[in-house]
């Protein structure tokens, strides 16, 4: 046709010439092209293979053959070009099947496939594609994708390590972004509301985490201005208890990405603390200026009970010189003595002395429990040791604004053949005395109401207010040794309100308190529990009935045979 | 002296019992005073140490030396561990008590190191006022009667 068409136009020999040229030319251009694309073939950093299909007589794919490759096939899957014209069951014996159906069915129904695949011999990843560039043919394009593969992992590890730190943290930490959505929900965050992180995420913060509603604000602001913002000890009741958070709100800009993070810490131990600090400072200072005044009414004491004594001495019998002074100023000492009985004088008297006494004795007691202790162990009768710690009970001021311990009729079982114990005076009759303010404290919150009745200690039929004390050895005498070391007993019941199993629970937790902020520090019990179990090597337990009453029940070695 | 006996009791003789009180209270010193004479023992009071030194001097050179004392710890100038001390040396035969409101006096080594110990003390206030006759005759280690 070419030539046919040249031939019409020119001369033959020119024409051919023209001819030999132009096709020379065209051979160059294509001879260019295939010489760019080989190189781009060569030069490519995706390995590049061709191969025929071979099937079965059924037309099953069963091998394949290499046809060609490029140097990067070579190099990222390090079979050489040697192989050409051989079958890939040759080359590699032992190829899974599924490797053949799976180029089988893209040299058979043309139908492209990409998938990512891992090289355990070589530790390399690879995106792979295969398609069919003619019949009968499949091609595959490598693509090593292992160093991405890497960076995905490292990215994943970093995302799991950051949500272990994020979830590990003691405090509820909360994203949320411009709208206040939940983006982030950690564990303790969870904890706290019972919510997933999968069920938070997306929602308002405040409406699944209510008690946050009061930073609504903050997080706008903290957005808003870009700084930090933060709220101290704020309040609030969680399972019937007052728990205290510090919570902070920092906004988020990084990236142009808007939103906050929300921190809330529970800080109700430390704040505890901090008000038991405050306190025990003050009873301190409170208990020095007891002492020293204590001291100082000691002398006036002295001058009323020893004085009283003299006269009492003075108006009796008992002195020979009282009857020669009374005959010396004419009186007759038996009409003397008899005006005095009759007159009451004597009672009265004996009166002053007593109430000189009992509160000598209660300058002595508060002297006793105040003082700094000493850390000395001496054997001590429980019976005695509570006694006192009754009279001090009774005339605690602070008990007494809420209820007067002298309307709780007190009941005491004090077994006769109690052994002493050896113990630190001042800090059992702390642990004693504690029990008792408890006890009155929850009697009062039971008897308000009969109280108001006017019932008075000792009426009969009507419950009141009573405490029963029992004091007695373990094992009794005559009852069966239990093993243990011989023990005395100590029980204080009330039967005042009573707790419930879960506050019995937990009852000798440090700062577990059902009194309000400020009334107590919720260290009494758990201080107390200390004192009987580590510094005595006691026992202490509770019993308590709802609506019946709480008994408290300590057991202290008895001294070694120094009674 | 207060409530002295006016009756003109016989003196109880040379065996009588001298003894010092020392305290600046004054219905303490009083009652101290009244209690010991009731029970026939002979009694000089004083509000201070130094006063109580010039007592036990003049004593000394009227030759009727006190047997023993009863002192207050917490007294106004000189105080009562010291006035102790001191008679140790200038009476060394003259005995003392601590009478102290101090619920919890411990006796210091410097009285240890005298001889003194937990017996020689009293607590105010006292329960009753026969304590003090009993130490007295304690530490004389007489018998009453």
């Amino acid at each position: 046709m070419v030539r046919n068409e040249t031939k019409s136009k020119n001369g033959d020999a020119l024409s051919l010439e023209q001819e030999v040229e132009r096709l020379r030319k065209r051979l160059a251009e294509v001879e260019e092209s295939e010489r760019k694309y080989r190189t781009l073939f060569d030069m490519m950093i995706d390995g590049y293979a061709l191969h025929e299909i071979i099937c079965d007589d059924k037309g099953k794919p069963v091998d394949y053959r290499f046809l060609d490759l490029n140097p990067s096939f070579e190099n990222l899957t390090k079979l050489p070009r040697a192989i050409l014209g051989k079958t890939v069951r040759e080359v590699i014996p032992g190829i899974e099947d599924s490797w053949i159906e799976t180029y089988g069915k893209v040299a058979l129904t043309g139908e492209p496939v990409i998938f990512d695949s891992y090289a355990e011999p070589l530790g390399k990843w690879f995106k792979v594609v295969a398609f069919r560039p003619g019949e009968g043919q499949f091609a595959v394009i490598f693509t090593d994708i292992t160093n991405e593969k890497r960076a995905l992992e490292e990215l994943r590890q970093l995302r799991n390590l950051l949500s272990n730190i994020v979830n590990s943290m003691p405090s509820v930490l909360i994203g949320v972004d411009v709208d206040c959505r939940v983006t982030q929900w950690n564990l303790e965050a969870e904890k706290e509301t019972g919510i997933s992180a999968d069920d938070a995420r997306g929602k308002v913060f405040t409406d699944v985490f209510p008690r946050l509603a009061v930073e609504l604000e903050n997080v706008h602001r903290a957005i808003h201005e870009r700084q930090p913002l933060e709220d101290r000890k704020v309040q609030a009741e969680k399972d019937g208890e007052v728990r205290y958070s510090d919570i902070t709100v920092y906004p988020l800009i990084a990236n142009g990405v808007r939103g906050a993070v929300i921190r809330m810490d529970d800080v109700t131990d430390r704040v505890r603390i901090e008000e038991m600090m405050v306190q025990s400072e003050k009873m301190l200072s409170v208990g020095t200026m007891a002492a020293g005044i204590a001291h100082e009414i000691n002398n006036p004491l002295a001058g009323i009970i020893q004085n009283m004594q003299v006269m009492t001495r003075r108006f009796s019998d008992e002195l020979p010189r009282n009857r020669k002074v009374a005959e010396a100023c004419g009186i007759d000492m038996d009409t003397l003595m008899e005006y005095v009985k009759q007159r009451g004088i004597d009672k009265m008297m004996e009166g002053v002395l007593e109430s000189g006494r009992r509160a000598a004795r209660l300058v002595h007691n508060m002297l006793n429990f105040s003082r700094k202790s000493d850390s000395v162990k001496r054997p001590c009768d429980l019976r005695n040791l509570l006694d006192q710690t009754l009279e001090l009970a009774s005339s605690d001021y602070d008990l007494k604004k809420k209820y007067d311990f002298r309307q709780i009729e007190i009941k005491k079982e004090y077994h006769p053949g109690t052994p002493y114990v050896k113990c630190e005076e001042s800090k059992i009759q702390q642990v004693l005395l504690n029990l008792l303010k408890n006890g009155a404290h929850a009697m009062a919150r039971k008897f308000k109401d009969s109280e108001a009745q006017g019932w008075v200690a000792g009426d009969e039929g009507i419950e009141h207010p009573r405490f029963t004390m029992r004091v007695a050895p373990e094992p009794q005498p005559g009852e069966e040794e239990s093993g243990g070391p011989p023990m005395v007993l100590l029980e204080i019941g009330d039967n005042g309100a009573g707790m419930d199993d879960e506050t019995v629970k937990r009852v000798f937790e440090p700062f577990f308190t059902t009194k309000r902020l400020g009334t107590g520090t919720g260290l009494g019990l758990s201080v107390s529990l200390f004192i009987i179990a580590q510094d005595h090597g006691g026992t202490m337990d509770v019993e308590s009935t709802p609506g019946k009453g709480t008994k408290f029940i300590i057991r202290l070695p008895v001294a070694g045979g120094n009674q | 002296m207060m409530m002295s006996d006016s009756g003109g009791s016989p003196p109880a003789g040379p065996a009588e019992i001298r003894v010092l009180v020392v305290d600046d209270e004054m219905f303490v010193r009083s009652s101290l005073e009244a209690y010991l004479m009731d029970s026939d023992i002979d009694v000089t009071t004083a509000r201070t140490a130094e006063e109580a030194l010039r007592h036990i001097g003049k004593a000394k050179e009227e030759g009727r030396p006190f047997d023993a004392g009863i002192v207050d710890l917490r007294l106004p100038g000189m105080s009562g561990e010291a006035l102790i001390l001191e008679i140790h040396k200038v009476a060394p035969d003259m005995q003392c008590l601590i009478h102290t409101g101090s619920s919890f006096y411990g006796i210091s080594d410097e009285l240890l190191a005298i001889g003194m110990g937990q017996e020689h003390v009293l607590l105010k206030p006292l329960p009753d006022l026969a304590l003090v006759v009993e130490s007295i005759y304690k530490i004389l280690g007489k018998t009453r009667g």
